[in-house]
């Protein structure tokens, strides 16, 4: 028996699901550990591994492959928790970054933030200018040098800089024509400040634009030395407890990469938290023949949505963090700060509240006991009857009702004047209708009719929110997916996913190209990649490659992607490459759009490697047994507290049909089913309620 | 009326007039009782955005132009089937403005000869017709359902050179249109689907670009084309009637959201007086206009007056009224749909004819959209910021003057390939954005006529033309100081590179006799525009030396200072340098923490002679000196209490009553309060006048030079004839800053904020 690993760390609970070589899976769940998240991991594996009724040295022993998801870089960013950078940069460009080609003030809005100029700002400075310097040095769009590296200036702003920051990233113009002052920097710094990292932006992102390559360059410094000593930590403990296997880090591509490339890619985990469900959906969607999702993770801090449409991932060839814009292939993803962790409090103005604050994993909701006094989503769950308090995580935990019912009382019901169930069924209210508002926007607000999509629901409340804040969407049907994967079915989403590298280099040029030009520059990216494969293992046949270039009309400043054969080029072979881009402008732009008065410009090459790793086979279950447990009173908005069945989620088979208002109880989470809905099982054990 | 026979026939159609609308031509309508239920109606609305939106992408990617792909000077309409605006794009807002008075003038003008079919599309540049300028042209297109015309989607777009005497087309050596680009009215520029190639020929025919010109022209056609056939796809989704019955709810919901945040504010009106400077190359003269603006209950009523027609900074009535409804989007309908259809329903227009925003032809509009139209937004931005002030519950909305002028340059050479060039510099984007009542402006933001608009980046620059450059940062000081600092912009400056040929440019901007990013509230203006030639500069020298000059006064050269309206060559050897404006302050920059002035000078935001002089912060080390700041501070506020009032006299400093009530708020200064039934305008304990007098008449008020306004302000006698004063309004009891005015020096006292009680 082997194993195929995925866990994946999110803010309140670290989820882990172990598949084996049949299908079969089991999952695992401990509380997320901010202040060292390596431990919840292995908390986490080892509750998996208990499920399986293993030793957790043993399961690793056997394991194939280890896919881990964080939410570190994200958090570090948006927690402003990361590196002191120093910035080196061109001298007369030092205000790149802060300009941001105004852009840092857009990037990121709503249409409708867009609109509200009053409210809007640029991001507190990532890099402050206090810590840029510039240097005397400078290229040309050619790449020729215009002045020399004034290398004792470097010299001086090291010297300077290193006492007051972490680490360095250098950006200089027309570095990725002309990497060698970067490089020459990059070597005195190892001379001035051996220490210190150092991050150069021909070797982050490639590509031409300073400010983006610079932003890109920046939060990767900000993240790396995060990212890097944490992976150095988990990979050493999971060695102690037996892993031989490679640990995997998700990215925003949608892919995953090795943890040794942190130091370079931790960019590339930047809002990659979400993706893995997004993928799981992708993978879940296919072998049901449901090719639009709507895929919903409610987890401890967060709401989280991404689309699937006709079976494909949605991806922006660049991505954005705080204002910044990145030069990251990424994932479709939209979030806000609600979760089950979401506090609930009554403002100045004694409007009730609902997050983005979260009690996170410590000190938690209310009814964990840790400590947490203030009232949560979590605690109006569970005091309005959904969550069992004897058979929180599957019995792991035990809730307390009464500590509940003190912060719901202190904190919303007296303020308000009302009495605790009323309290609690408003903070339900409150969150499934800013759930609803988000899901609008990503459907409705871009034009998608939600019509026309099914609803996954996942993460540990979502089975519980999902039918309330699908109610006015319309949407086909809410999946509740892989019946007991659910609350951690992000988990799985990552071990589906494959190792991919995706390099890129501007190598402007007009069109007719010169082949050998081109296939010098892809052989030196896919060399580049080759290499980083063998070093991880992957033999010469196990990596595909594909290569794509982005063409314009000289002087546009979109691009677009069309592919590229394999191997040397001839000029007949890039003579059809412009004939297909445009073909594919024609079809994306309409008839006639072509131009054949203008020139053709290439403006970047791009690889993407691929290289597979075993995946999780998707079983499907067999369960069976007397599922009905019990009855109870739950609260259902329009109704009030209702007599309601309550289900073992564990012990229904394929083909059952449950009748609401009922509810049932999953290790880890629980769904609801309203009145006038019915959830059937289906093969896979997906609850599916419509 | 213009003076020239024959030429009203081409004005802009406000109101169309059914009965000259061919018998044959019949509009799709919804019958009356028609319903759609909510969830549609929000379903669609949101569709009908995210079609206008992908039009807007599809352009933008077509496109080959900087102007469009990164300033965003273009945008893309859809309307009913009358050319009421339902949805625009978030890109130029005044260009979506003017659509509805084209596709009028389409309808009565041209339903009959040539007709109009499905597949055509109509091309105008006509400045009187709608269009804001000559290179804005406008391409509007008939969506069928059946046999009944059923909406209109547009595309307007800014080219980069559509002909007349000077690159870019801005002729700023002329005097009227007939040695502009030539405006051309509505034309079928597609038919039945194929573009014509006569009429293109007319178009390419004229430009410096011709290539350009005619990719820009593929992208409008295109992104018309996305339009039409998504909309098509909704009619058979939902139905026609279920469609059109969405867009016109679409503009009602816009409509009573802005009626009803109007009723929200006080009664009142708001002025402001504006001015253009130099109207063409070699002019030395300063062009004034006024806004008035009236609210009464929930209408709005823009009253336009000001100096006649001059030289080739003017703009029509379409171009104006675009300009003026600007603002009114985001400071007042932040929170609605920009269905223009709507919205134009609560705002009224009265302008003199013939004056220097409501131009008659054969005026010269060729550079409206920078010059008169650009100067409407900035009144009516003073005008509706002010309004706000007056509201406790929608101050949070204003912004004062964000950007105030576009500092074109334009050039044409031949760059580092051999090849011929004309294009406009984008970096001008980086302009700052003026201060609200609750922070700082936006540093280096965008424009506020285009809120997605970016600054290209240096490296794109440089690949694409024969440019190295020295430098491209903000600028200290250039944020106009307040309780809230404006932003600060930026500056650049670049020699040529790789190409032998001189570099032609012509610069058109305003704002540099006096600054037009201006204050509310006491807030100072930003800095002015600055454009030189740094001639015989050492900069190849310093370059092969080792050393970079990262400020023009760096160079060993001769300094040319280019008049905001020039045309000029550039050598191997000139330095081109420009500084584009900043934000307006907000408030009495006394009243600004002096720990947040200490930041902005360690940032470089603020210079620390700035900070003493203006803010009185005494920064020493980058930290505050408290004793000396408070020293400071006290001595300037005496400095304002010793001046008399503008007729001269000694303003009376008499106490409010003590049984007087507050009636109303002016702005955070100022208020109006009651006394034995007598209305009067208070400034903390003192009375200041009566409520229907101007205050300012009243108070102390100093009259400095120009250039006092800020050290990035210029002495107006480099560029105009023109005496003009920099004014300010002190409390009397208090000496807060209340107001700030740079008017020439012969007018009275402008009457700002006059509540209507």
């Amino acid at each position: 028996m082997s194993y195929v690993i995925g866990v994946d760390t999110g803010g309140t609970f670290t989820d882990t699901v172990i598949v084996d070589d049949e299908g079969g899976r089991v999952t695992g769940k401990a509380s997320t550990t901010p202040d060292c998240p390596s431990e919840g991991v292995v908390d986490s594996l080892r509750d998996g591994a208990t499920a399986l009724g293993r030793d957790l040295g043993a399961v690793l022993d056997a394991t194939e492959v280890l896919f881990h998801g964080t939410t570190l870089t994200t958090n570090t960013v948006l927690e402003r928790t990361g590196s002191t950078v120093g910035l080196l940069t061109t001298k007369g460009h030092g205000d790149a970054i802060h300009i941001g080609r105004t852009k840092l003030r857009t990037e990121g809005l709503t249409a409708r933030e867009m609109r509200h100029y009053a409210a809007q700002s640029k991001p507190d400075p990532l890099v402050p200018k206090r810590h840029v310097r510039e240097v005397t040095e400078r290229s040309d769009y050619a790449g020729e040098t215009v002045v020399d590296l004034d290398e004792s200036e470097v010299r001086e702003a090291i010297r300077d800089l290193a006492p007051a920051v972490d680490c360095l990233a250098v950006n200089l113009l027309w570095s990725f024509e002309n990497p060698d002052h970067e490089r020459r920097v990059a070597e005195i710094a190892a001379d001035e400040a051996p220490d210190l990292p150092v991050y150069l932006s021909h070797r982050v992102a490639s590509k031409l634009g300073e400010y983006e390559r610079g932003a890109t360059t920046a939060v990767n410094a900000y993240t790396a030395p995060a990212l890097e000593s944490y992976t150095a930590d988990l990979v050493g403990r999971l060695d102690d407890l037996g892993l031989a296997a490679p640990v995997y880090v998700m990215t925003s591509t949608g892919g995953a990469m090795h943890v040794d490339d942190a130091h370079e890619e931790a960019v590339s985990t930047i809002m990659s938290g979400p993706t893995g469900g997004i993928i799981g959906g992708r993978t879940l969607g296919a072998e049901l023949g449901e090719p639009n999702l709507i895929c919903t993770d409610v987890g401890g801090t967060s709401f989280d949505v991404g689309l699937v449409i006709d079976g494909e991932l949605r991806t922006r060839p660049t991505s954005s963090v705080q204002g910044y814009s990145l030069y990251q292939l990424s994932v479709d993803v939209e979030s806000i700060g609600s979760g089950g962790g979401s506090v609930a409090y009554v403002d100045d103005g004694g409007a009730l509240r609902v997050g983005p604050e979260s009690a996170g994993a410590d000190p938690g909701p209310a009814c964990y006991g840790r400590g947490g006094e203030r009232p949560t989503v979590t605690d109006a769950d569970l005091l309005l009857g959904y969550i069992d308090p004897d058979y929180f995580l599957g019995g792991r935990r035990d809730l307390d009702v009464e500590a509940a019912r003190t912060a719901m009382r202190e904190h919303v019901a007296d303020p308000l004047g009302v009495d605790v169930e009323t309290a609690a069924a408003s903070v339900f209210e409150i969150v499934n209708g800013a759930m609803a508002d988000l899901l609008r926007q990503v459907t409705v607000e871009r034009g998608h009719d939600p019509r026309h999509f099914s609803i996954l629901a996942y993460g540990g409340a979502g089975p519980l929110h999902a039918p309330f804040y699908a109610e006015d969407l319309g949407a086909r049907a809410v999946v509740v997916p892989l019946g007991d994967t659910a609350s951690v079915f992000s988990a799985f989403g990552i071990a589906t996913a494959d190792v991919t590298w995706v390099e890129e280099a501007s190598n402007p040029a007009l069109a007719p190209f010169d082949p050998d030009d081109v296939t010098a520059t892809f052989a030196d990216l896919e060399d580049a990649v080759r290499e980083d494969f063998r070093e991880r293992g992957f033999g010469e046949g196990e990596v595909t490659f594909s290569r794509e270039v982005e063409l314009r009309y000289k002087g546009q400043v979109h691009q677009l992607a069309v592919p590229v054969p394999n191997g040397d080029l001839t000029d007949d072979d890039l003579a059809a490459v412009v004939d297909r881009w445009e073909e594919t402008y024609e079809s994306r732009y309409g008839e006639g759009s072509t131009y054949a008065e203008a020139q053709v410009e290439l403006v970047n090459q791009r690889v993407i490697a691929s290289g597979a790793t075993p995946d999780p086979a998707l079983g499907g279950e067999t369960g069976g047994g007397d599922a009905l447990d019990d009855r109870r009173e739950v609260y259902w908005p329009d109704a009030g507290f209702v007599p309601t069945d309550r289900y073992d989620g564990e012990a229904l088979a394929p083909g059952d049909v449950l009748d609401g208002p009922a509810v049932i109880r999953l290790p880890d989470t629980t769904v609801a089913v309203r009145p006038g809905q019915a959830a059937t099982v289906d093969d896979y054990r997906n609850l599916v309620i419509d | 009326m213009s003076t020239i026979p024959g030429a009203d026939r081409y004005d802009a159609i406000v109101e169309l007039d059914e009965e000259a609308v061919d018998d044959d031509l019949d509009f799709h309508e919804v019958p009356d009782g028609f319903e759609v239920d909510r969830v549609t109606f929000e379903v669609l609305r949101h569709r009908l955005g995210q079609i206008n939106d992908e039009q807007g992408t599809t352009l933008k990617r077509v496109s080959g132009s900087p102007i469009v792909t990164d300033a965003y000077d273009f945008n893309v309409t859809i309307g009913d089937e009358r050319g009421e605006t339902v949805s625009f794009g978030p890109y130029v807002l005044f260009h979506a403005s003017v659509t509805d008075l084209i596709i009028k003038w389409v309808l009565e003008n041209r339903s009959s000869n040539p007709g109009i079919e499905p597949g055509d599309m109509f091309i105008c540049n006509d400045p009187w017709t709608g269009a804001v300028h000559q290179n804005d042209t406008v391409v509007v297109a008939p969506v069928f359902h059946e046999d009944e015309l059923f909406a209109w989607v547009s595309s307007t777009l800014h080219q980069v050179d559509v002909g007349g005497n000077e690159i870019g087309s801005f002729a700023i050596e002329d005097d009227d249109a007939f040695a502009e680009a030539d405006p051309v009215p509505p034309m079928k520029v597609v038919e039945g689907g194929d573009l014509r190639a006569d009429v293109e020929d007319l178009f390419m025919r004229k430009s410096r670009a011709a290539p350009l010109l005619g990719m820009d022209l593929r992208a409008q056609i295109a992104g018309n084309n996305v339009a039409i056939d998504r909309i098509h796809d909704l009619i058979d989704e939902y139905g026609a009637h279920t469609v059109k019955a969405v867009m016109g709810e679409t503009m009602d919901y816009a409509e009573a959201g802005l009626r009803s945040r109007l009723r929200d504010l006080p009664d009142g009106v708001w002025r402001h007086v504006g001015y253009q400077d130099v109207a063409k190359a070699g002019d030395r003269g300063m062009y004034e206009t006024t806004l008035e603006l009236e609210k009464v209950d929930d209408r709005l009523i823009f009253r336009v007056s000001g100096d006649e027609q001059a030289g080739m900074i003017n703009t029509t009535f379409a171009g104006m009224r675009g300009g003026l409804t600007t603002p009114v989007l985001p400071l007042l309908c932040h929170d609605l749909p920009w269905a223009l259809g709507g919205i134009y329903r609560a705002l009224e227009f009265e302008a003199e004819d013939g004056i220097v925003a409501n131009a008659t032809y054969p005026a010269g509009t060729g550079m409206a959209a920078i010059a008169g139209t650009w100067h409407t937004v900035n009144l009516s931005t003073q005008c509706v910021s002010n309004m706000l002030a007056a509201s406790p519950d929608h101050a949070d909305d204003l912004v004062a003057g964000s950007s105030g002028s576009w500092v074109t340059m334009n050039a044409l050479g031949v760059d580092q390939r051999g090849d011929f060039f004309v294009t406009q510099f984008m970096d001008p984007m980086a302009g700052g954005w003026g201060a609200r009542a609750h922070s700082d402006g936006i540093n280096t933001a965008g424009i506020f006529a285009a809120p997605g608009g970016a600054a290209p980046n240096v490296e794109a620059n440089e690949l694409a033309f024969p440019m190295l450059y020295l430098y491209r940062k903000e600028e200290a000081d250039s944020g106009g100081p307040g309780e809230y600092r404006g932003g600060v912009t930026a500056s650049m400056c670049w020699v040529p590179h790789d190409t032998e040929a001189p570099i032609q440019h012509v610069n058109s901007a305003f704002g540099a006799a006096v600054p037009t990013s201006q204050g509310v509230c006491g807030g100072y203006p930003s800095n002015a525009v600055r454009y030189e030639m740094l001639r015989d500069s050492d900069a190849r020298d310093l370059l092969d030396d080792g050393v970079i000059p990262d400020d023009r006064t760096d160079l060993d050269a001769d300094v040319d200072v280019l008049s905001p309206k020039a045309r000029t060559e550039q050598g191997p050897d000139d330095a081109y340098f420009s500084v584009w404006q900043g934000g307006g302050g907000y408030g009495d920059p006394l009243d600004r923490d002096p720990e947040r002035v200490a930041a902005d000078v360690r940032r470089g935001y603020v210079s620390r002679e700035q900070a003493r002089e203006v803010y009185g912060v005494v920064v020493e080390d980058g930290t505050v000196n408290g004793t000396a700041t408070a020293e400071r501070r006290r001595t300037i506020r005496e400095e304002r209490l010793t001046h008399d009032a503008f007729d001269g006299s000694s303003p009376p400093v008499e106490p409010v009553p003590e049984d007087a009530e507050e009636v109303a708020r002016i702005d955070p200064h100022l208020r109006v309060v009651e006394a034995d039934g007598r209305r009067l305008v208070a400034c903390g304990d003192a009375v200041v006048c009566a409520a229907s007098e101007n205050y300012k008449r009243h108070v102390p008020c100093a009259r400095r030079p120009v250039d006092e306004a800020g050290p990035l302000v210029n002495d107006p006698a480099e560029y105009v004839d023109v005496d003009v004063e920099f004014r300010q309004y002190f409390c009397p009891e208090t000496g807060t800053l209340l107001e700030n005015e740079l008017v020439r020096a012969e007018r009275g006292p402008v009457h700002d904020k006059e509540l209507r009680l």
